[in-house]
């Protein structure tokens, strides 16, 4: 799967890249801004995205908003509560920091299976 | 307080004092005036009785003198004594003969009358009949008599045979004068009586008998009743001597002495005017009392009335010291009275008493809440106990009250009223959410941290292969990240001087004489803090193993500044090394350089560069001053809710 990671964080982003290419998928980004997110999402193609609920102090929520139009599954990776992200993203995925690789690998499994039987 | 104890004690002793002795007056006078009409009443009767005695002894001596003239004839006595005792009460008058047995023979010739015509001179012996009377000196014997009765007279009844006669008659005799008997029975009354005697002489003085009168006891003491106006006359006999031993009859006995005995005259009281004596008595008491009650009633209700406008006071001084909001209200909810904070708080010039509490303006109350107040006024009627945060937000304003609505119960268990207080809590609302906030951000800081340990963590394994050199590097990185948090903890996180991350990265070097550095004051955001103080720690460890810093006479120079490079101010910092060994390109880039190249332009939109030249290793990093500036307001919180 090719998937996006948007995260401020430097060392965090090489991290989580680190897992998600140990799972034999594809990175796009990292990117670390909400504006070179924006962008990757309205022009790459993407099966999956691994996004900060907190981009340099601005919310990411518009970018789960537009991940949601393109139909493109994401969890939201975060040190904040679940219960405070989902008040504002939504019923989604939350992955709580820091990341355990077992925990990330469960759910591109789960949204790969999904984008199999969407895809029949 | 104690003055009004005082008073109310001197009243207590006084008021009663008074009243007992008032009641002791009323008392002793009706008693005084009682005693005084008994003994008025008593001395008329005894005088009645008197004149009574004085009346038969009037007929005795009219017998006396009747029998002292000459021989009189029985039908003249008769007509004599009849006309006496017609008009008084006199039971009996008659005449005894003084016979001497020697006389007797001739003197028994005269009787012309059973039992005398037969029997002599006779008397009664101890069976009632009718005997011839023994032998005597002298005989006294009735010669004639009269009876009220109109029985006919014992004509030859020696009298000194009968009971109580012959001491009486010896006396009469020898002192010559009027002597009654003791009380003595008559065979034809029911009452006893008393016979009056006095001795008849001739001309001559020799004695030649006795007249006698004699009156019951029942008949005197009717006379003396009906003619003195009493309830009833007791009438009693005793010797003369005898007087002295009753000394303990009752006071209102009156005594004279008559005919040789002393009598005695006690009478029952006819009703005595003013007998209600003892009623006024009770009536002074009790009125008295009454009113020294009612005077205490009334300073003690005088007392309970100062206590209670003092408790009053006092409570309203303390409602009125209140910070709460505090107000009284009808069950209905109708404002009654309101403390003085209550009365500012909505300080519109009108008084708010007698409107409804659910009406007052709070600032920013909603319809819904106005509602929920109703309602808890309703239930606080019903006696429930409500409470209730009143969470009030307008656009400039928010306020939290603490509302308590209460009932206050009568002892029958009724509502009476309602209690409400409001206390305002806004700060601790504001507080805790502040302290929610906080606990969020330093929630989210420590995992983002344990984040970057992890990674740091994964990159260091990565690019070692010895345990030691992977221990010795990641305590190294891992400290790094702890002094930068150290120094921004300092400042409260909202940011920390570029020379002192620098100075303290040297220190811990342990080579710090061969380090410069220069520069101005600039501060940098947290991020940027942290950023330049990972890379210092990277640049001086790979100074320190294969650098400068590897040998004794390198040195590192490091200075900063802010640049205006194409028209945008940017913070530059520049890193020299010189006196090395000589430099060589790395064969493969390590964690470190990777961190210290891409770290800063990822996430500071910054610049790294270096450069291996063979004289001495160079780092120029440089980063937009937009980006490593301290926030204005830092570092507070934005939360993920915030759009």
């Amino acid at each position: 799967m090719r998937i996006l990671i948007v995260e401020d964080e430097f060392i965090i982003a090489d991290e989580i890249a680190l897992i998600v290419e140990g799972l034999g998928h594809s990175i796009v980004g990292p990117a670390g801004t909400i504006e070179e997110a924006a962008s990757i999402i309205a022009g790459e193609p993407l099966d999956f995205a691994i996004i900060d609920a907190n981009l340099r102090g601005h919310s990411s929520s518009e970018l789960a908003q537009s991940l949601v139009e393109r139909q493109v599954p994401f969890c939201v990776c975060t040190g904040y509560r679940v219960d405070d992200i989902r008040s504002a993203f939504g019923d989604i995925p939350v992955v709580q920091k820091p990341v355990r690789e077992r925990t990330l690998a469960a759910i591109l499994e789960s949204a790969q299976q999904k984008s199999a039987i969407s895809t029949k | 307080m104690t003055k009004r104890r005082l008073l109310a004690t001197l009243i207590l002793f006084g008021g009663v004092g008074l009243t007992l002795l008032a009641g002791w007056l009323v008392n002793s006078y009706n008693q005084t005036s009682k005693d005084q009409q008994i003994d008025l009443q008593t001395e008329n009767a005894t005088y009645a009785v008197r004149v009574a005695l004085d009346r038969v002894a009037i007929g005795v001596q009219a017998i006396r003198a009747l029998y002292a003239s000459d021989w009189i004839t029985n039908e003249q006595f008769e007509r004599f004594a009849r006309q006496l005792t017609s008009t008084e009460a006199i039971r009996s008058l008659g005449f005894y003969r003084r016979v001497t047995d020697a006389e007797r023979a001739q003197y028994e010739r005269r009787f012309d009358t059973e039992p005398a015509r037969t029997l002599g001179i006779w008397q009664l012996d101890e069976k009632g009949e009718q005997v011839t009377a023994p032998q005597k000196p002298v005989y006294f014997v009735v010669e004639a008599g009269y009876l009220l009765s109109g029985a006919q007279p014992g004509y030859g009844l020696d009298v000194t045979s009968l009971p109580g006669r012959a001491e009486a008659i010896a006396e009469a005799s020898e002192k010559s004068r009027l002597i009654a008997t003791k009380a003595v029975e008559f065979q034809d009354a029911r009452s006893p009586g008393v016979l009056l005697f006095a001795p008849v002489r001739d001309r001559s003085g020799n004695e030649i008998g006795l007249a006698a009168g004699s009156i019951t006891l029942s008949d005197l003491s009717n006379i003396a009743r009906l003619a003195s106006g009493v309830a009833s006359i007791d009438i009693s006999l005793s010797e003369p001597e005898a007087s002295t031993a009753s000394d303990d009859e009752p006071a209102r006995r009156n005594r004279f002495e008559f005919a040789g005995q002393n009598w005695a005259v006690a009478v029952t009281p006819a009703p005595l005017a003013g007998a209600l004596g003892s009623w006024t008595m009770i009536l002074v008491v009790v009125a008295g009392l009454a009113a020294t009650a009612s005077v205490l009633a009334y300073l003690y209700s005088l007392e309970k009335a100062a206590e209670v406008n003092e408790a009053r006071a006092r409570l309203a001084g303390m409602l009125n010291g209140l910070g709460p909001l505090a107000w009284l209200l009808e069950p209905d909810g109708t404002i009654v009275s309101a403390n003085r904070a209550a009365l500012a708080a909505f300080d519109d010039g009108e008084s708010p008493v007698g409107k409804r509490f659910a009406t007052l303006p709070f600032n920013g109350i909603n319809a819904a809440q106005s509602e929920q107040i109703k309602q808890a006024v309703v239930a606080a009627d019903r006696r429930e106990d409500v409470r209730f945060d009143l969470d009030m937000e307008s656009t400039d304003h928010r306020q939290v009250l603490d509302l308590w609505i209460r009932p206050l119960e009568s002892r029958r268990g009724e509502v009476t009223s309602l209690v409400v207080s409001a206390v305002d809590v806004t700060d601790r609302y504001e507080s805790e959410e502040t302290q929610r906030l906080l606990m969020r951000e330093l929630d989210h800081r420590m995992k983002n941290t344990l984040q970057v340990i992890q990674a740091i963590i994964r990159r260091t394994a990565k690019s070692h292969d010895s345990v030691e050199k992977f221990e010795q590097s990641l305590i190294g990185r891992v400290n790094a990240m702890a002094r930068a948090h150290e120094l921004l903890a300092q400042e409260r996180w909202m940011g920390a001087d570029i020379g002192t991350i620098i100075q303290q990265e040297s220190v811990n070097f342990d080579v710090a004489e061969a380090i410069r550095s220069s520069g101005p004051r600039i501060r940098l955001n947290p991020k940027a803090a942290l950023s330049f103080a990972l890379a210092t720690h990277e640049l001086g460890t790979n100074a320190l193993k294969y650098g400068a810093l590897s040998t004794p006479n390198g040195r590192v120079d490091i200075d900063w500044a802010v640049e205006r490079i194409e028209n945008e101010p940017r913070f530059v910092l520049r890193w020299k090394e010189s006196g090395g060994p000589p430099v060589e390109p790395p064969t493969r880039q390590g964690f470190g350089s990777m961190l210290i190249e891409r770290s800063i332009a990822y996430e500071l939109d910054g610049k790294a560069t270096v450069d291996y030249r063979r004289e001495g290793f160079t780092c120029t990093i440089s980063a937009p001053l937009y980006a490593i500036r301290p926030f204005a307001q830092e570092p507070l919180p934005t939360s993920p809710t915030q759009h």
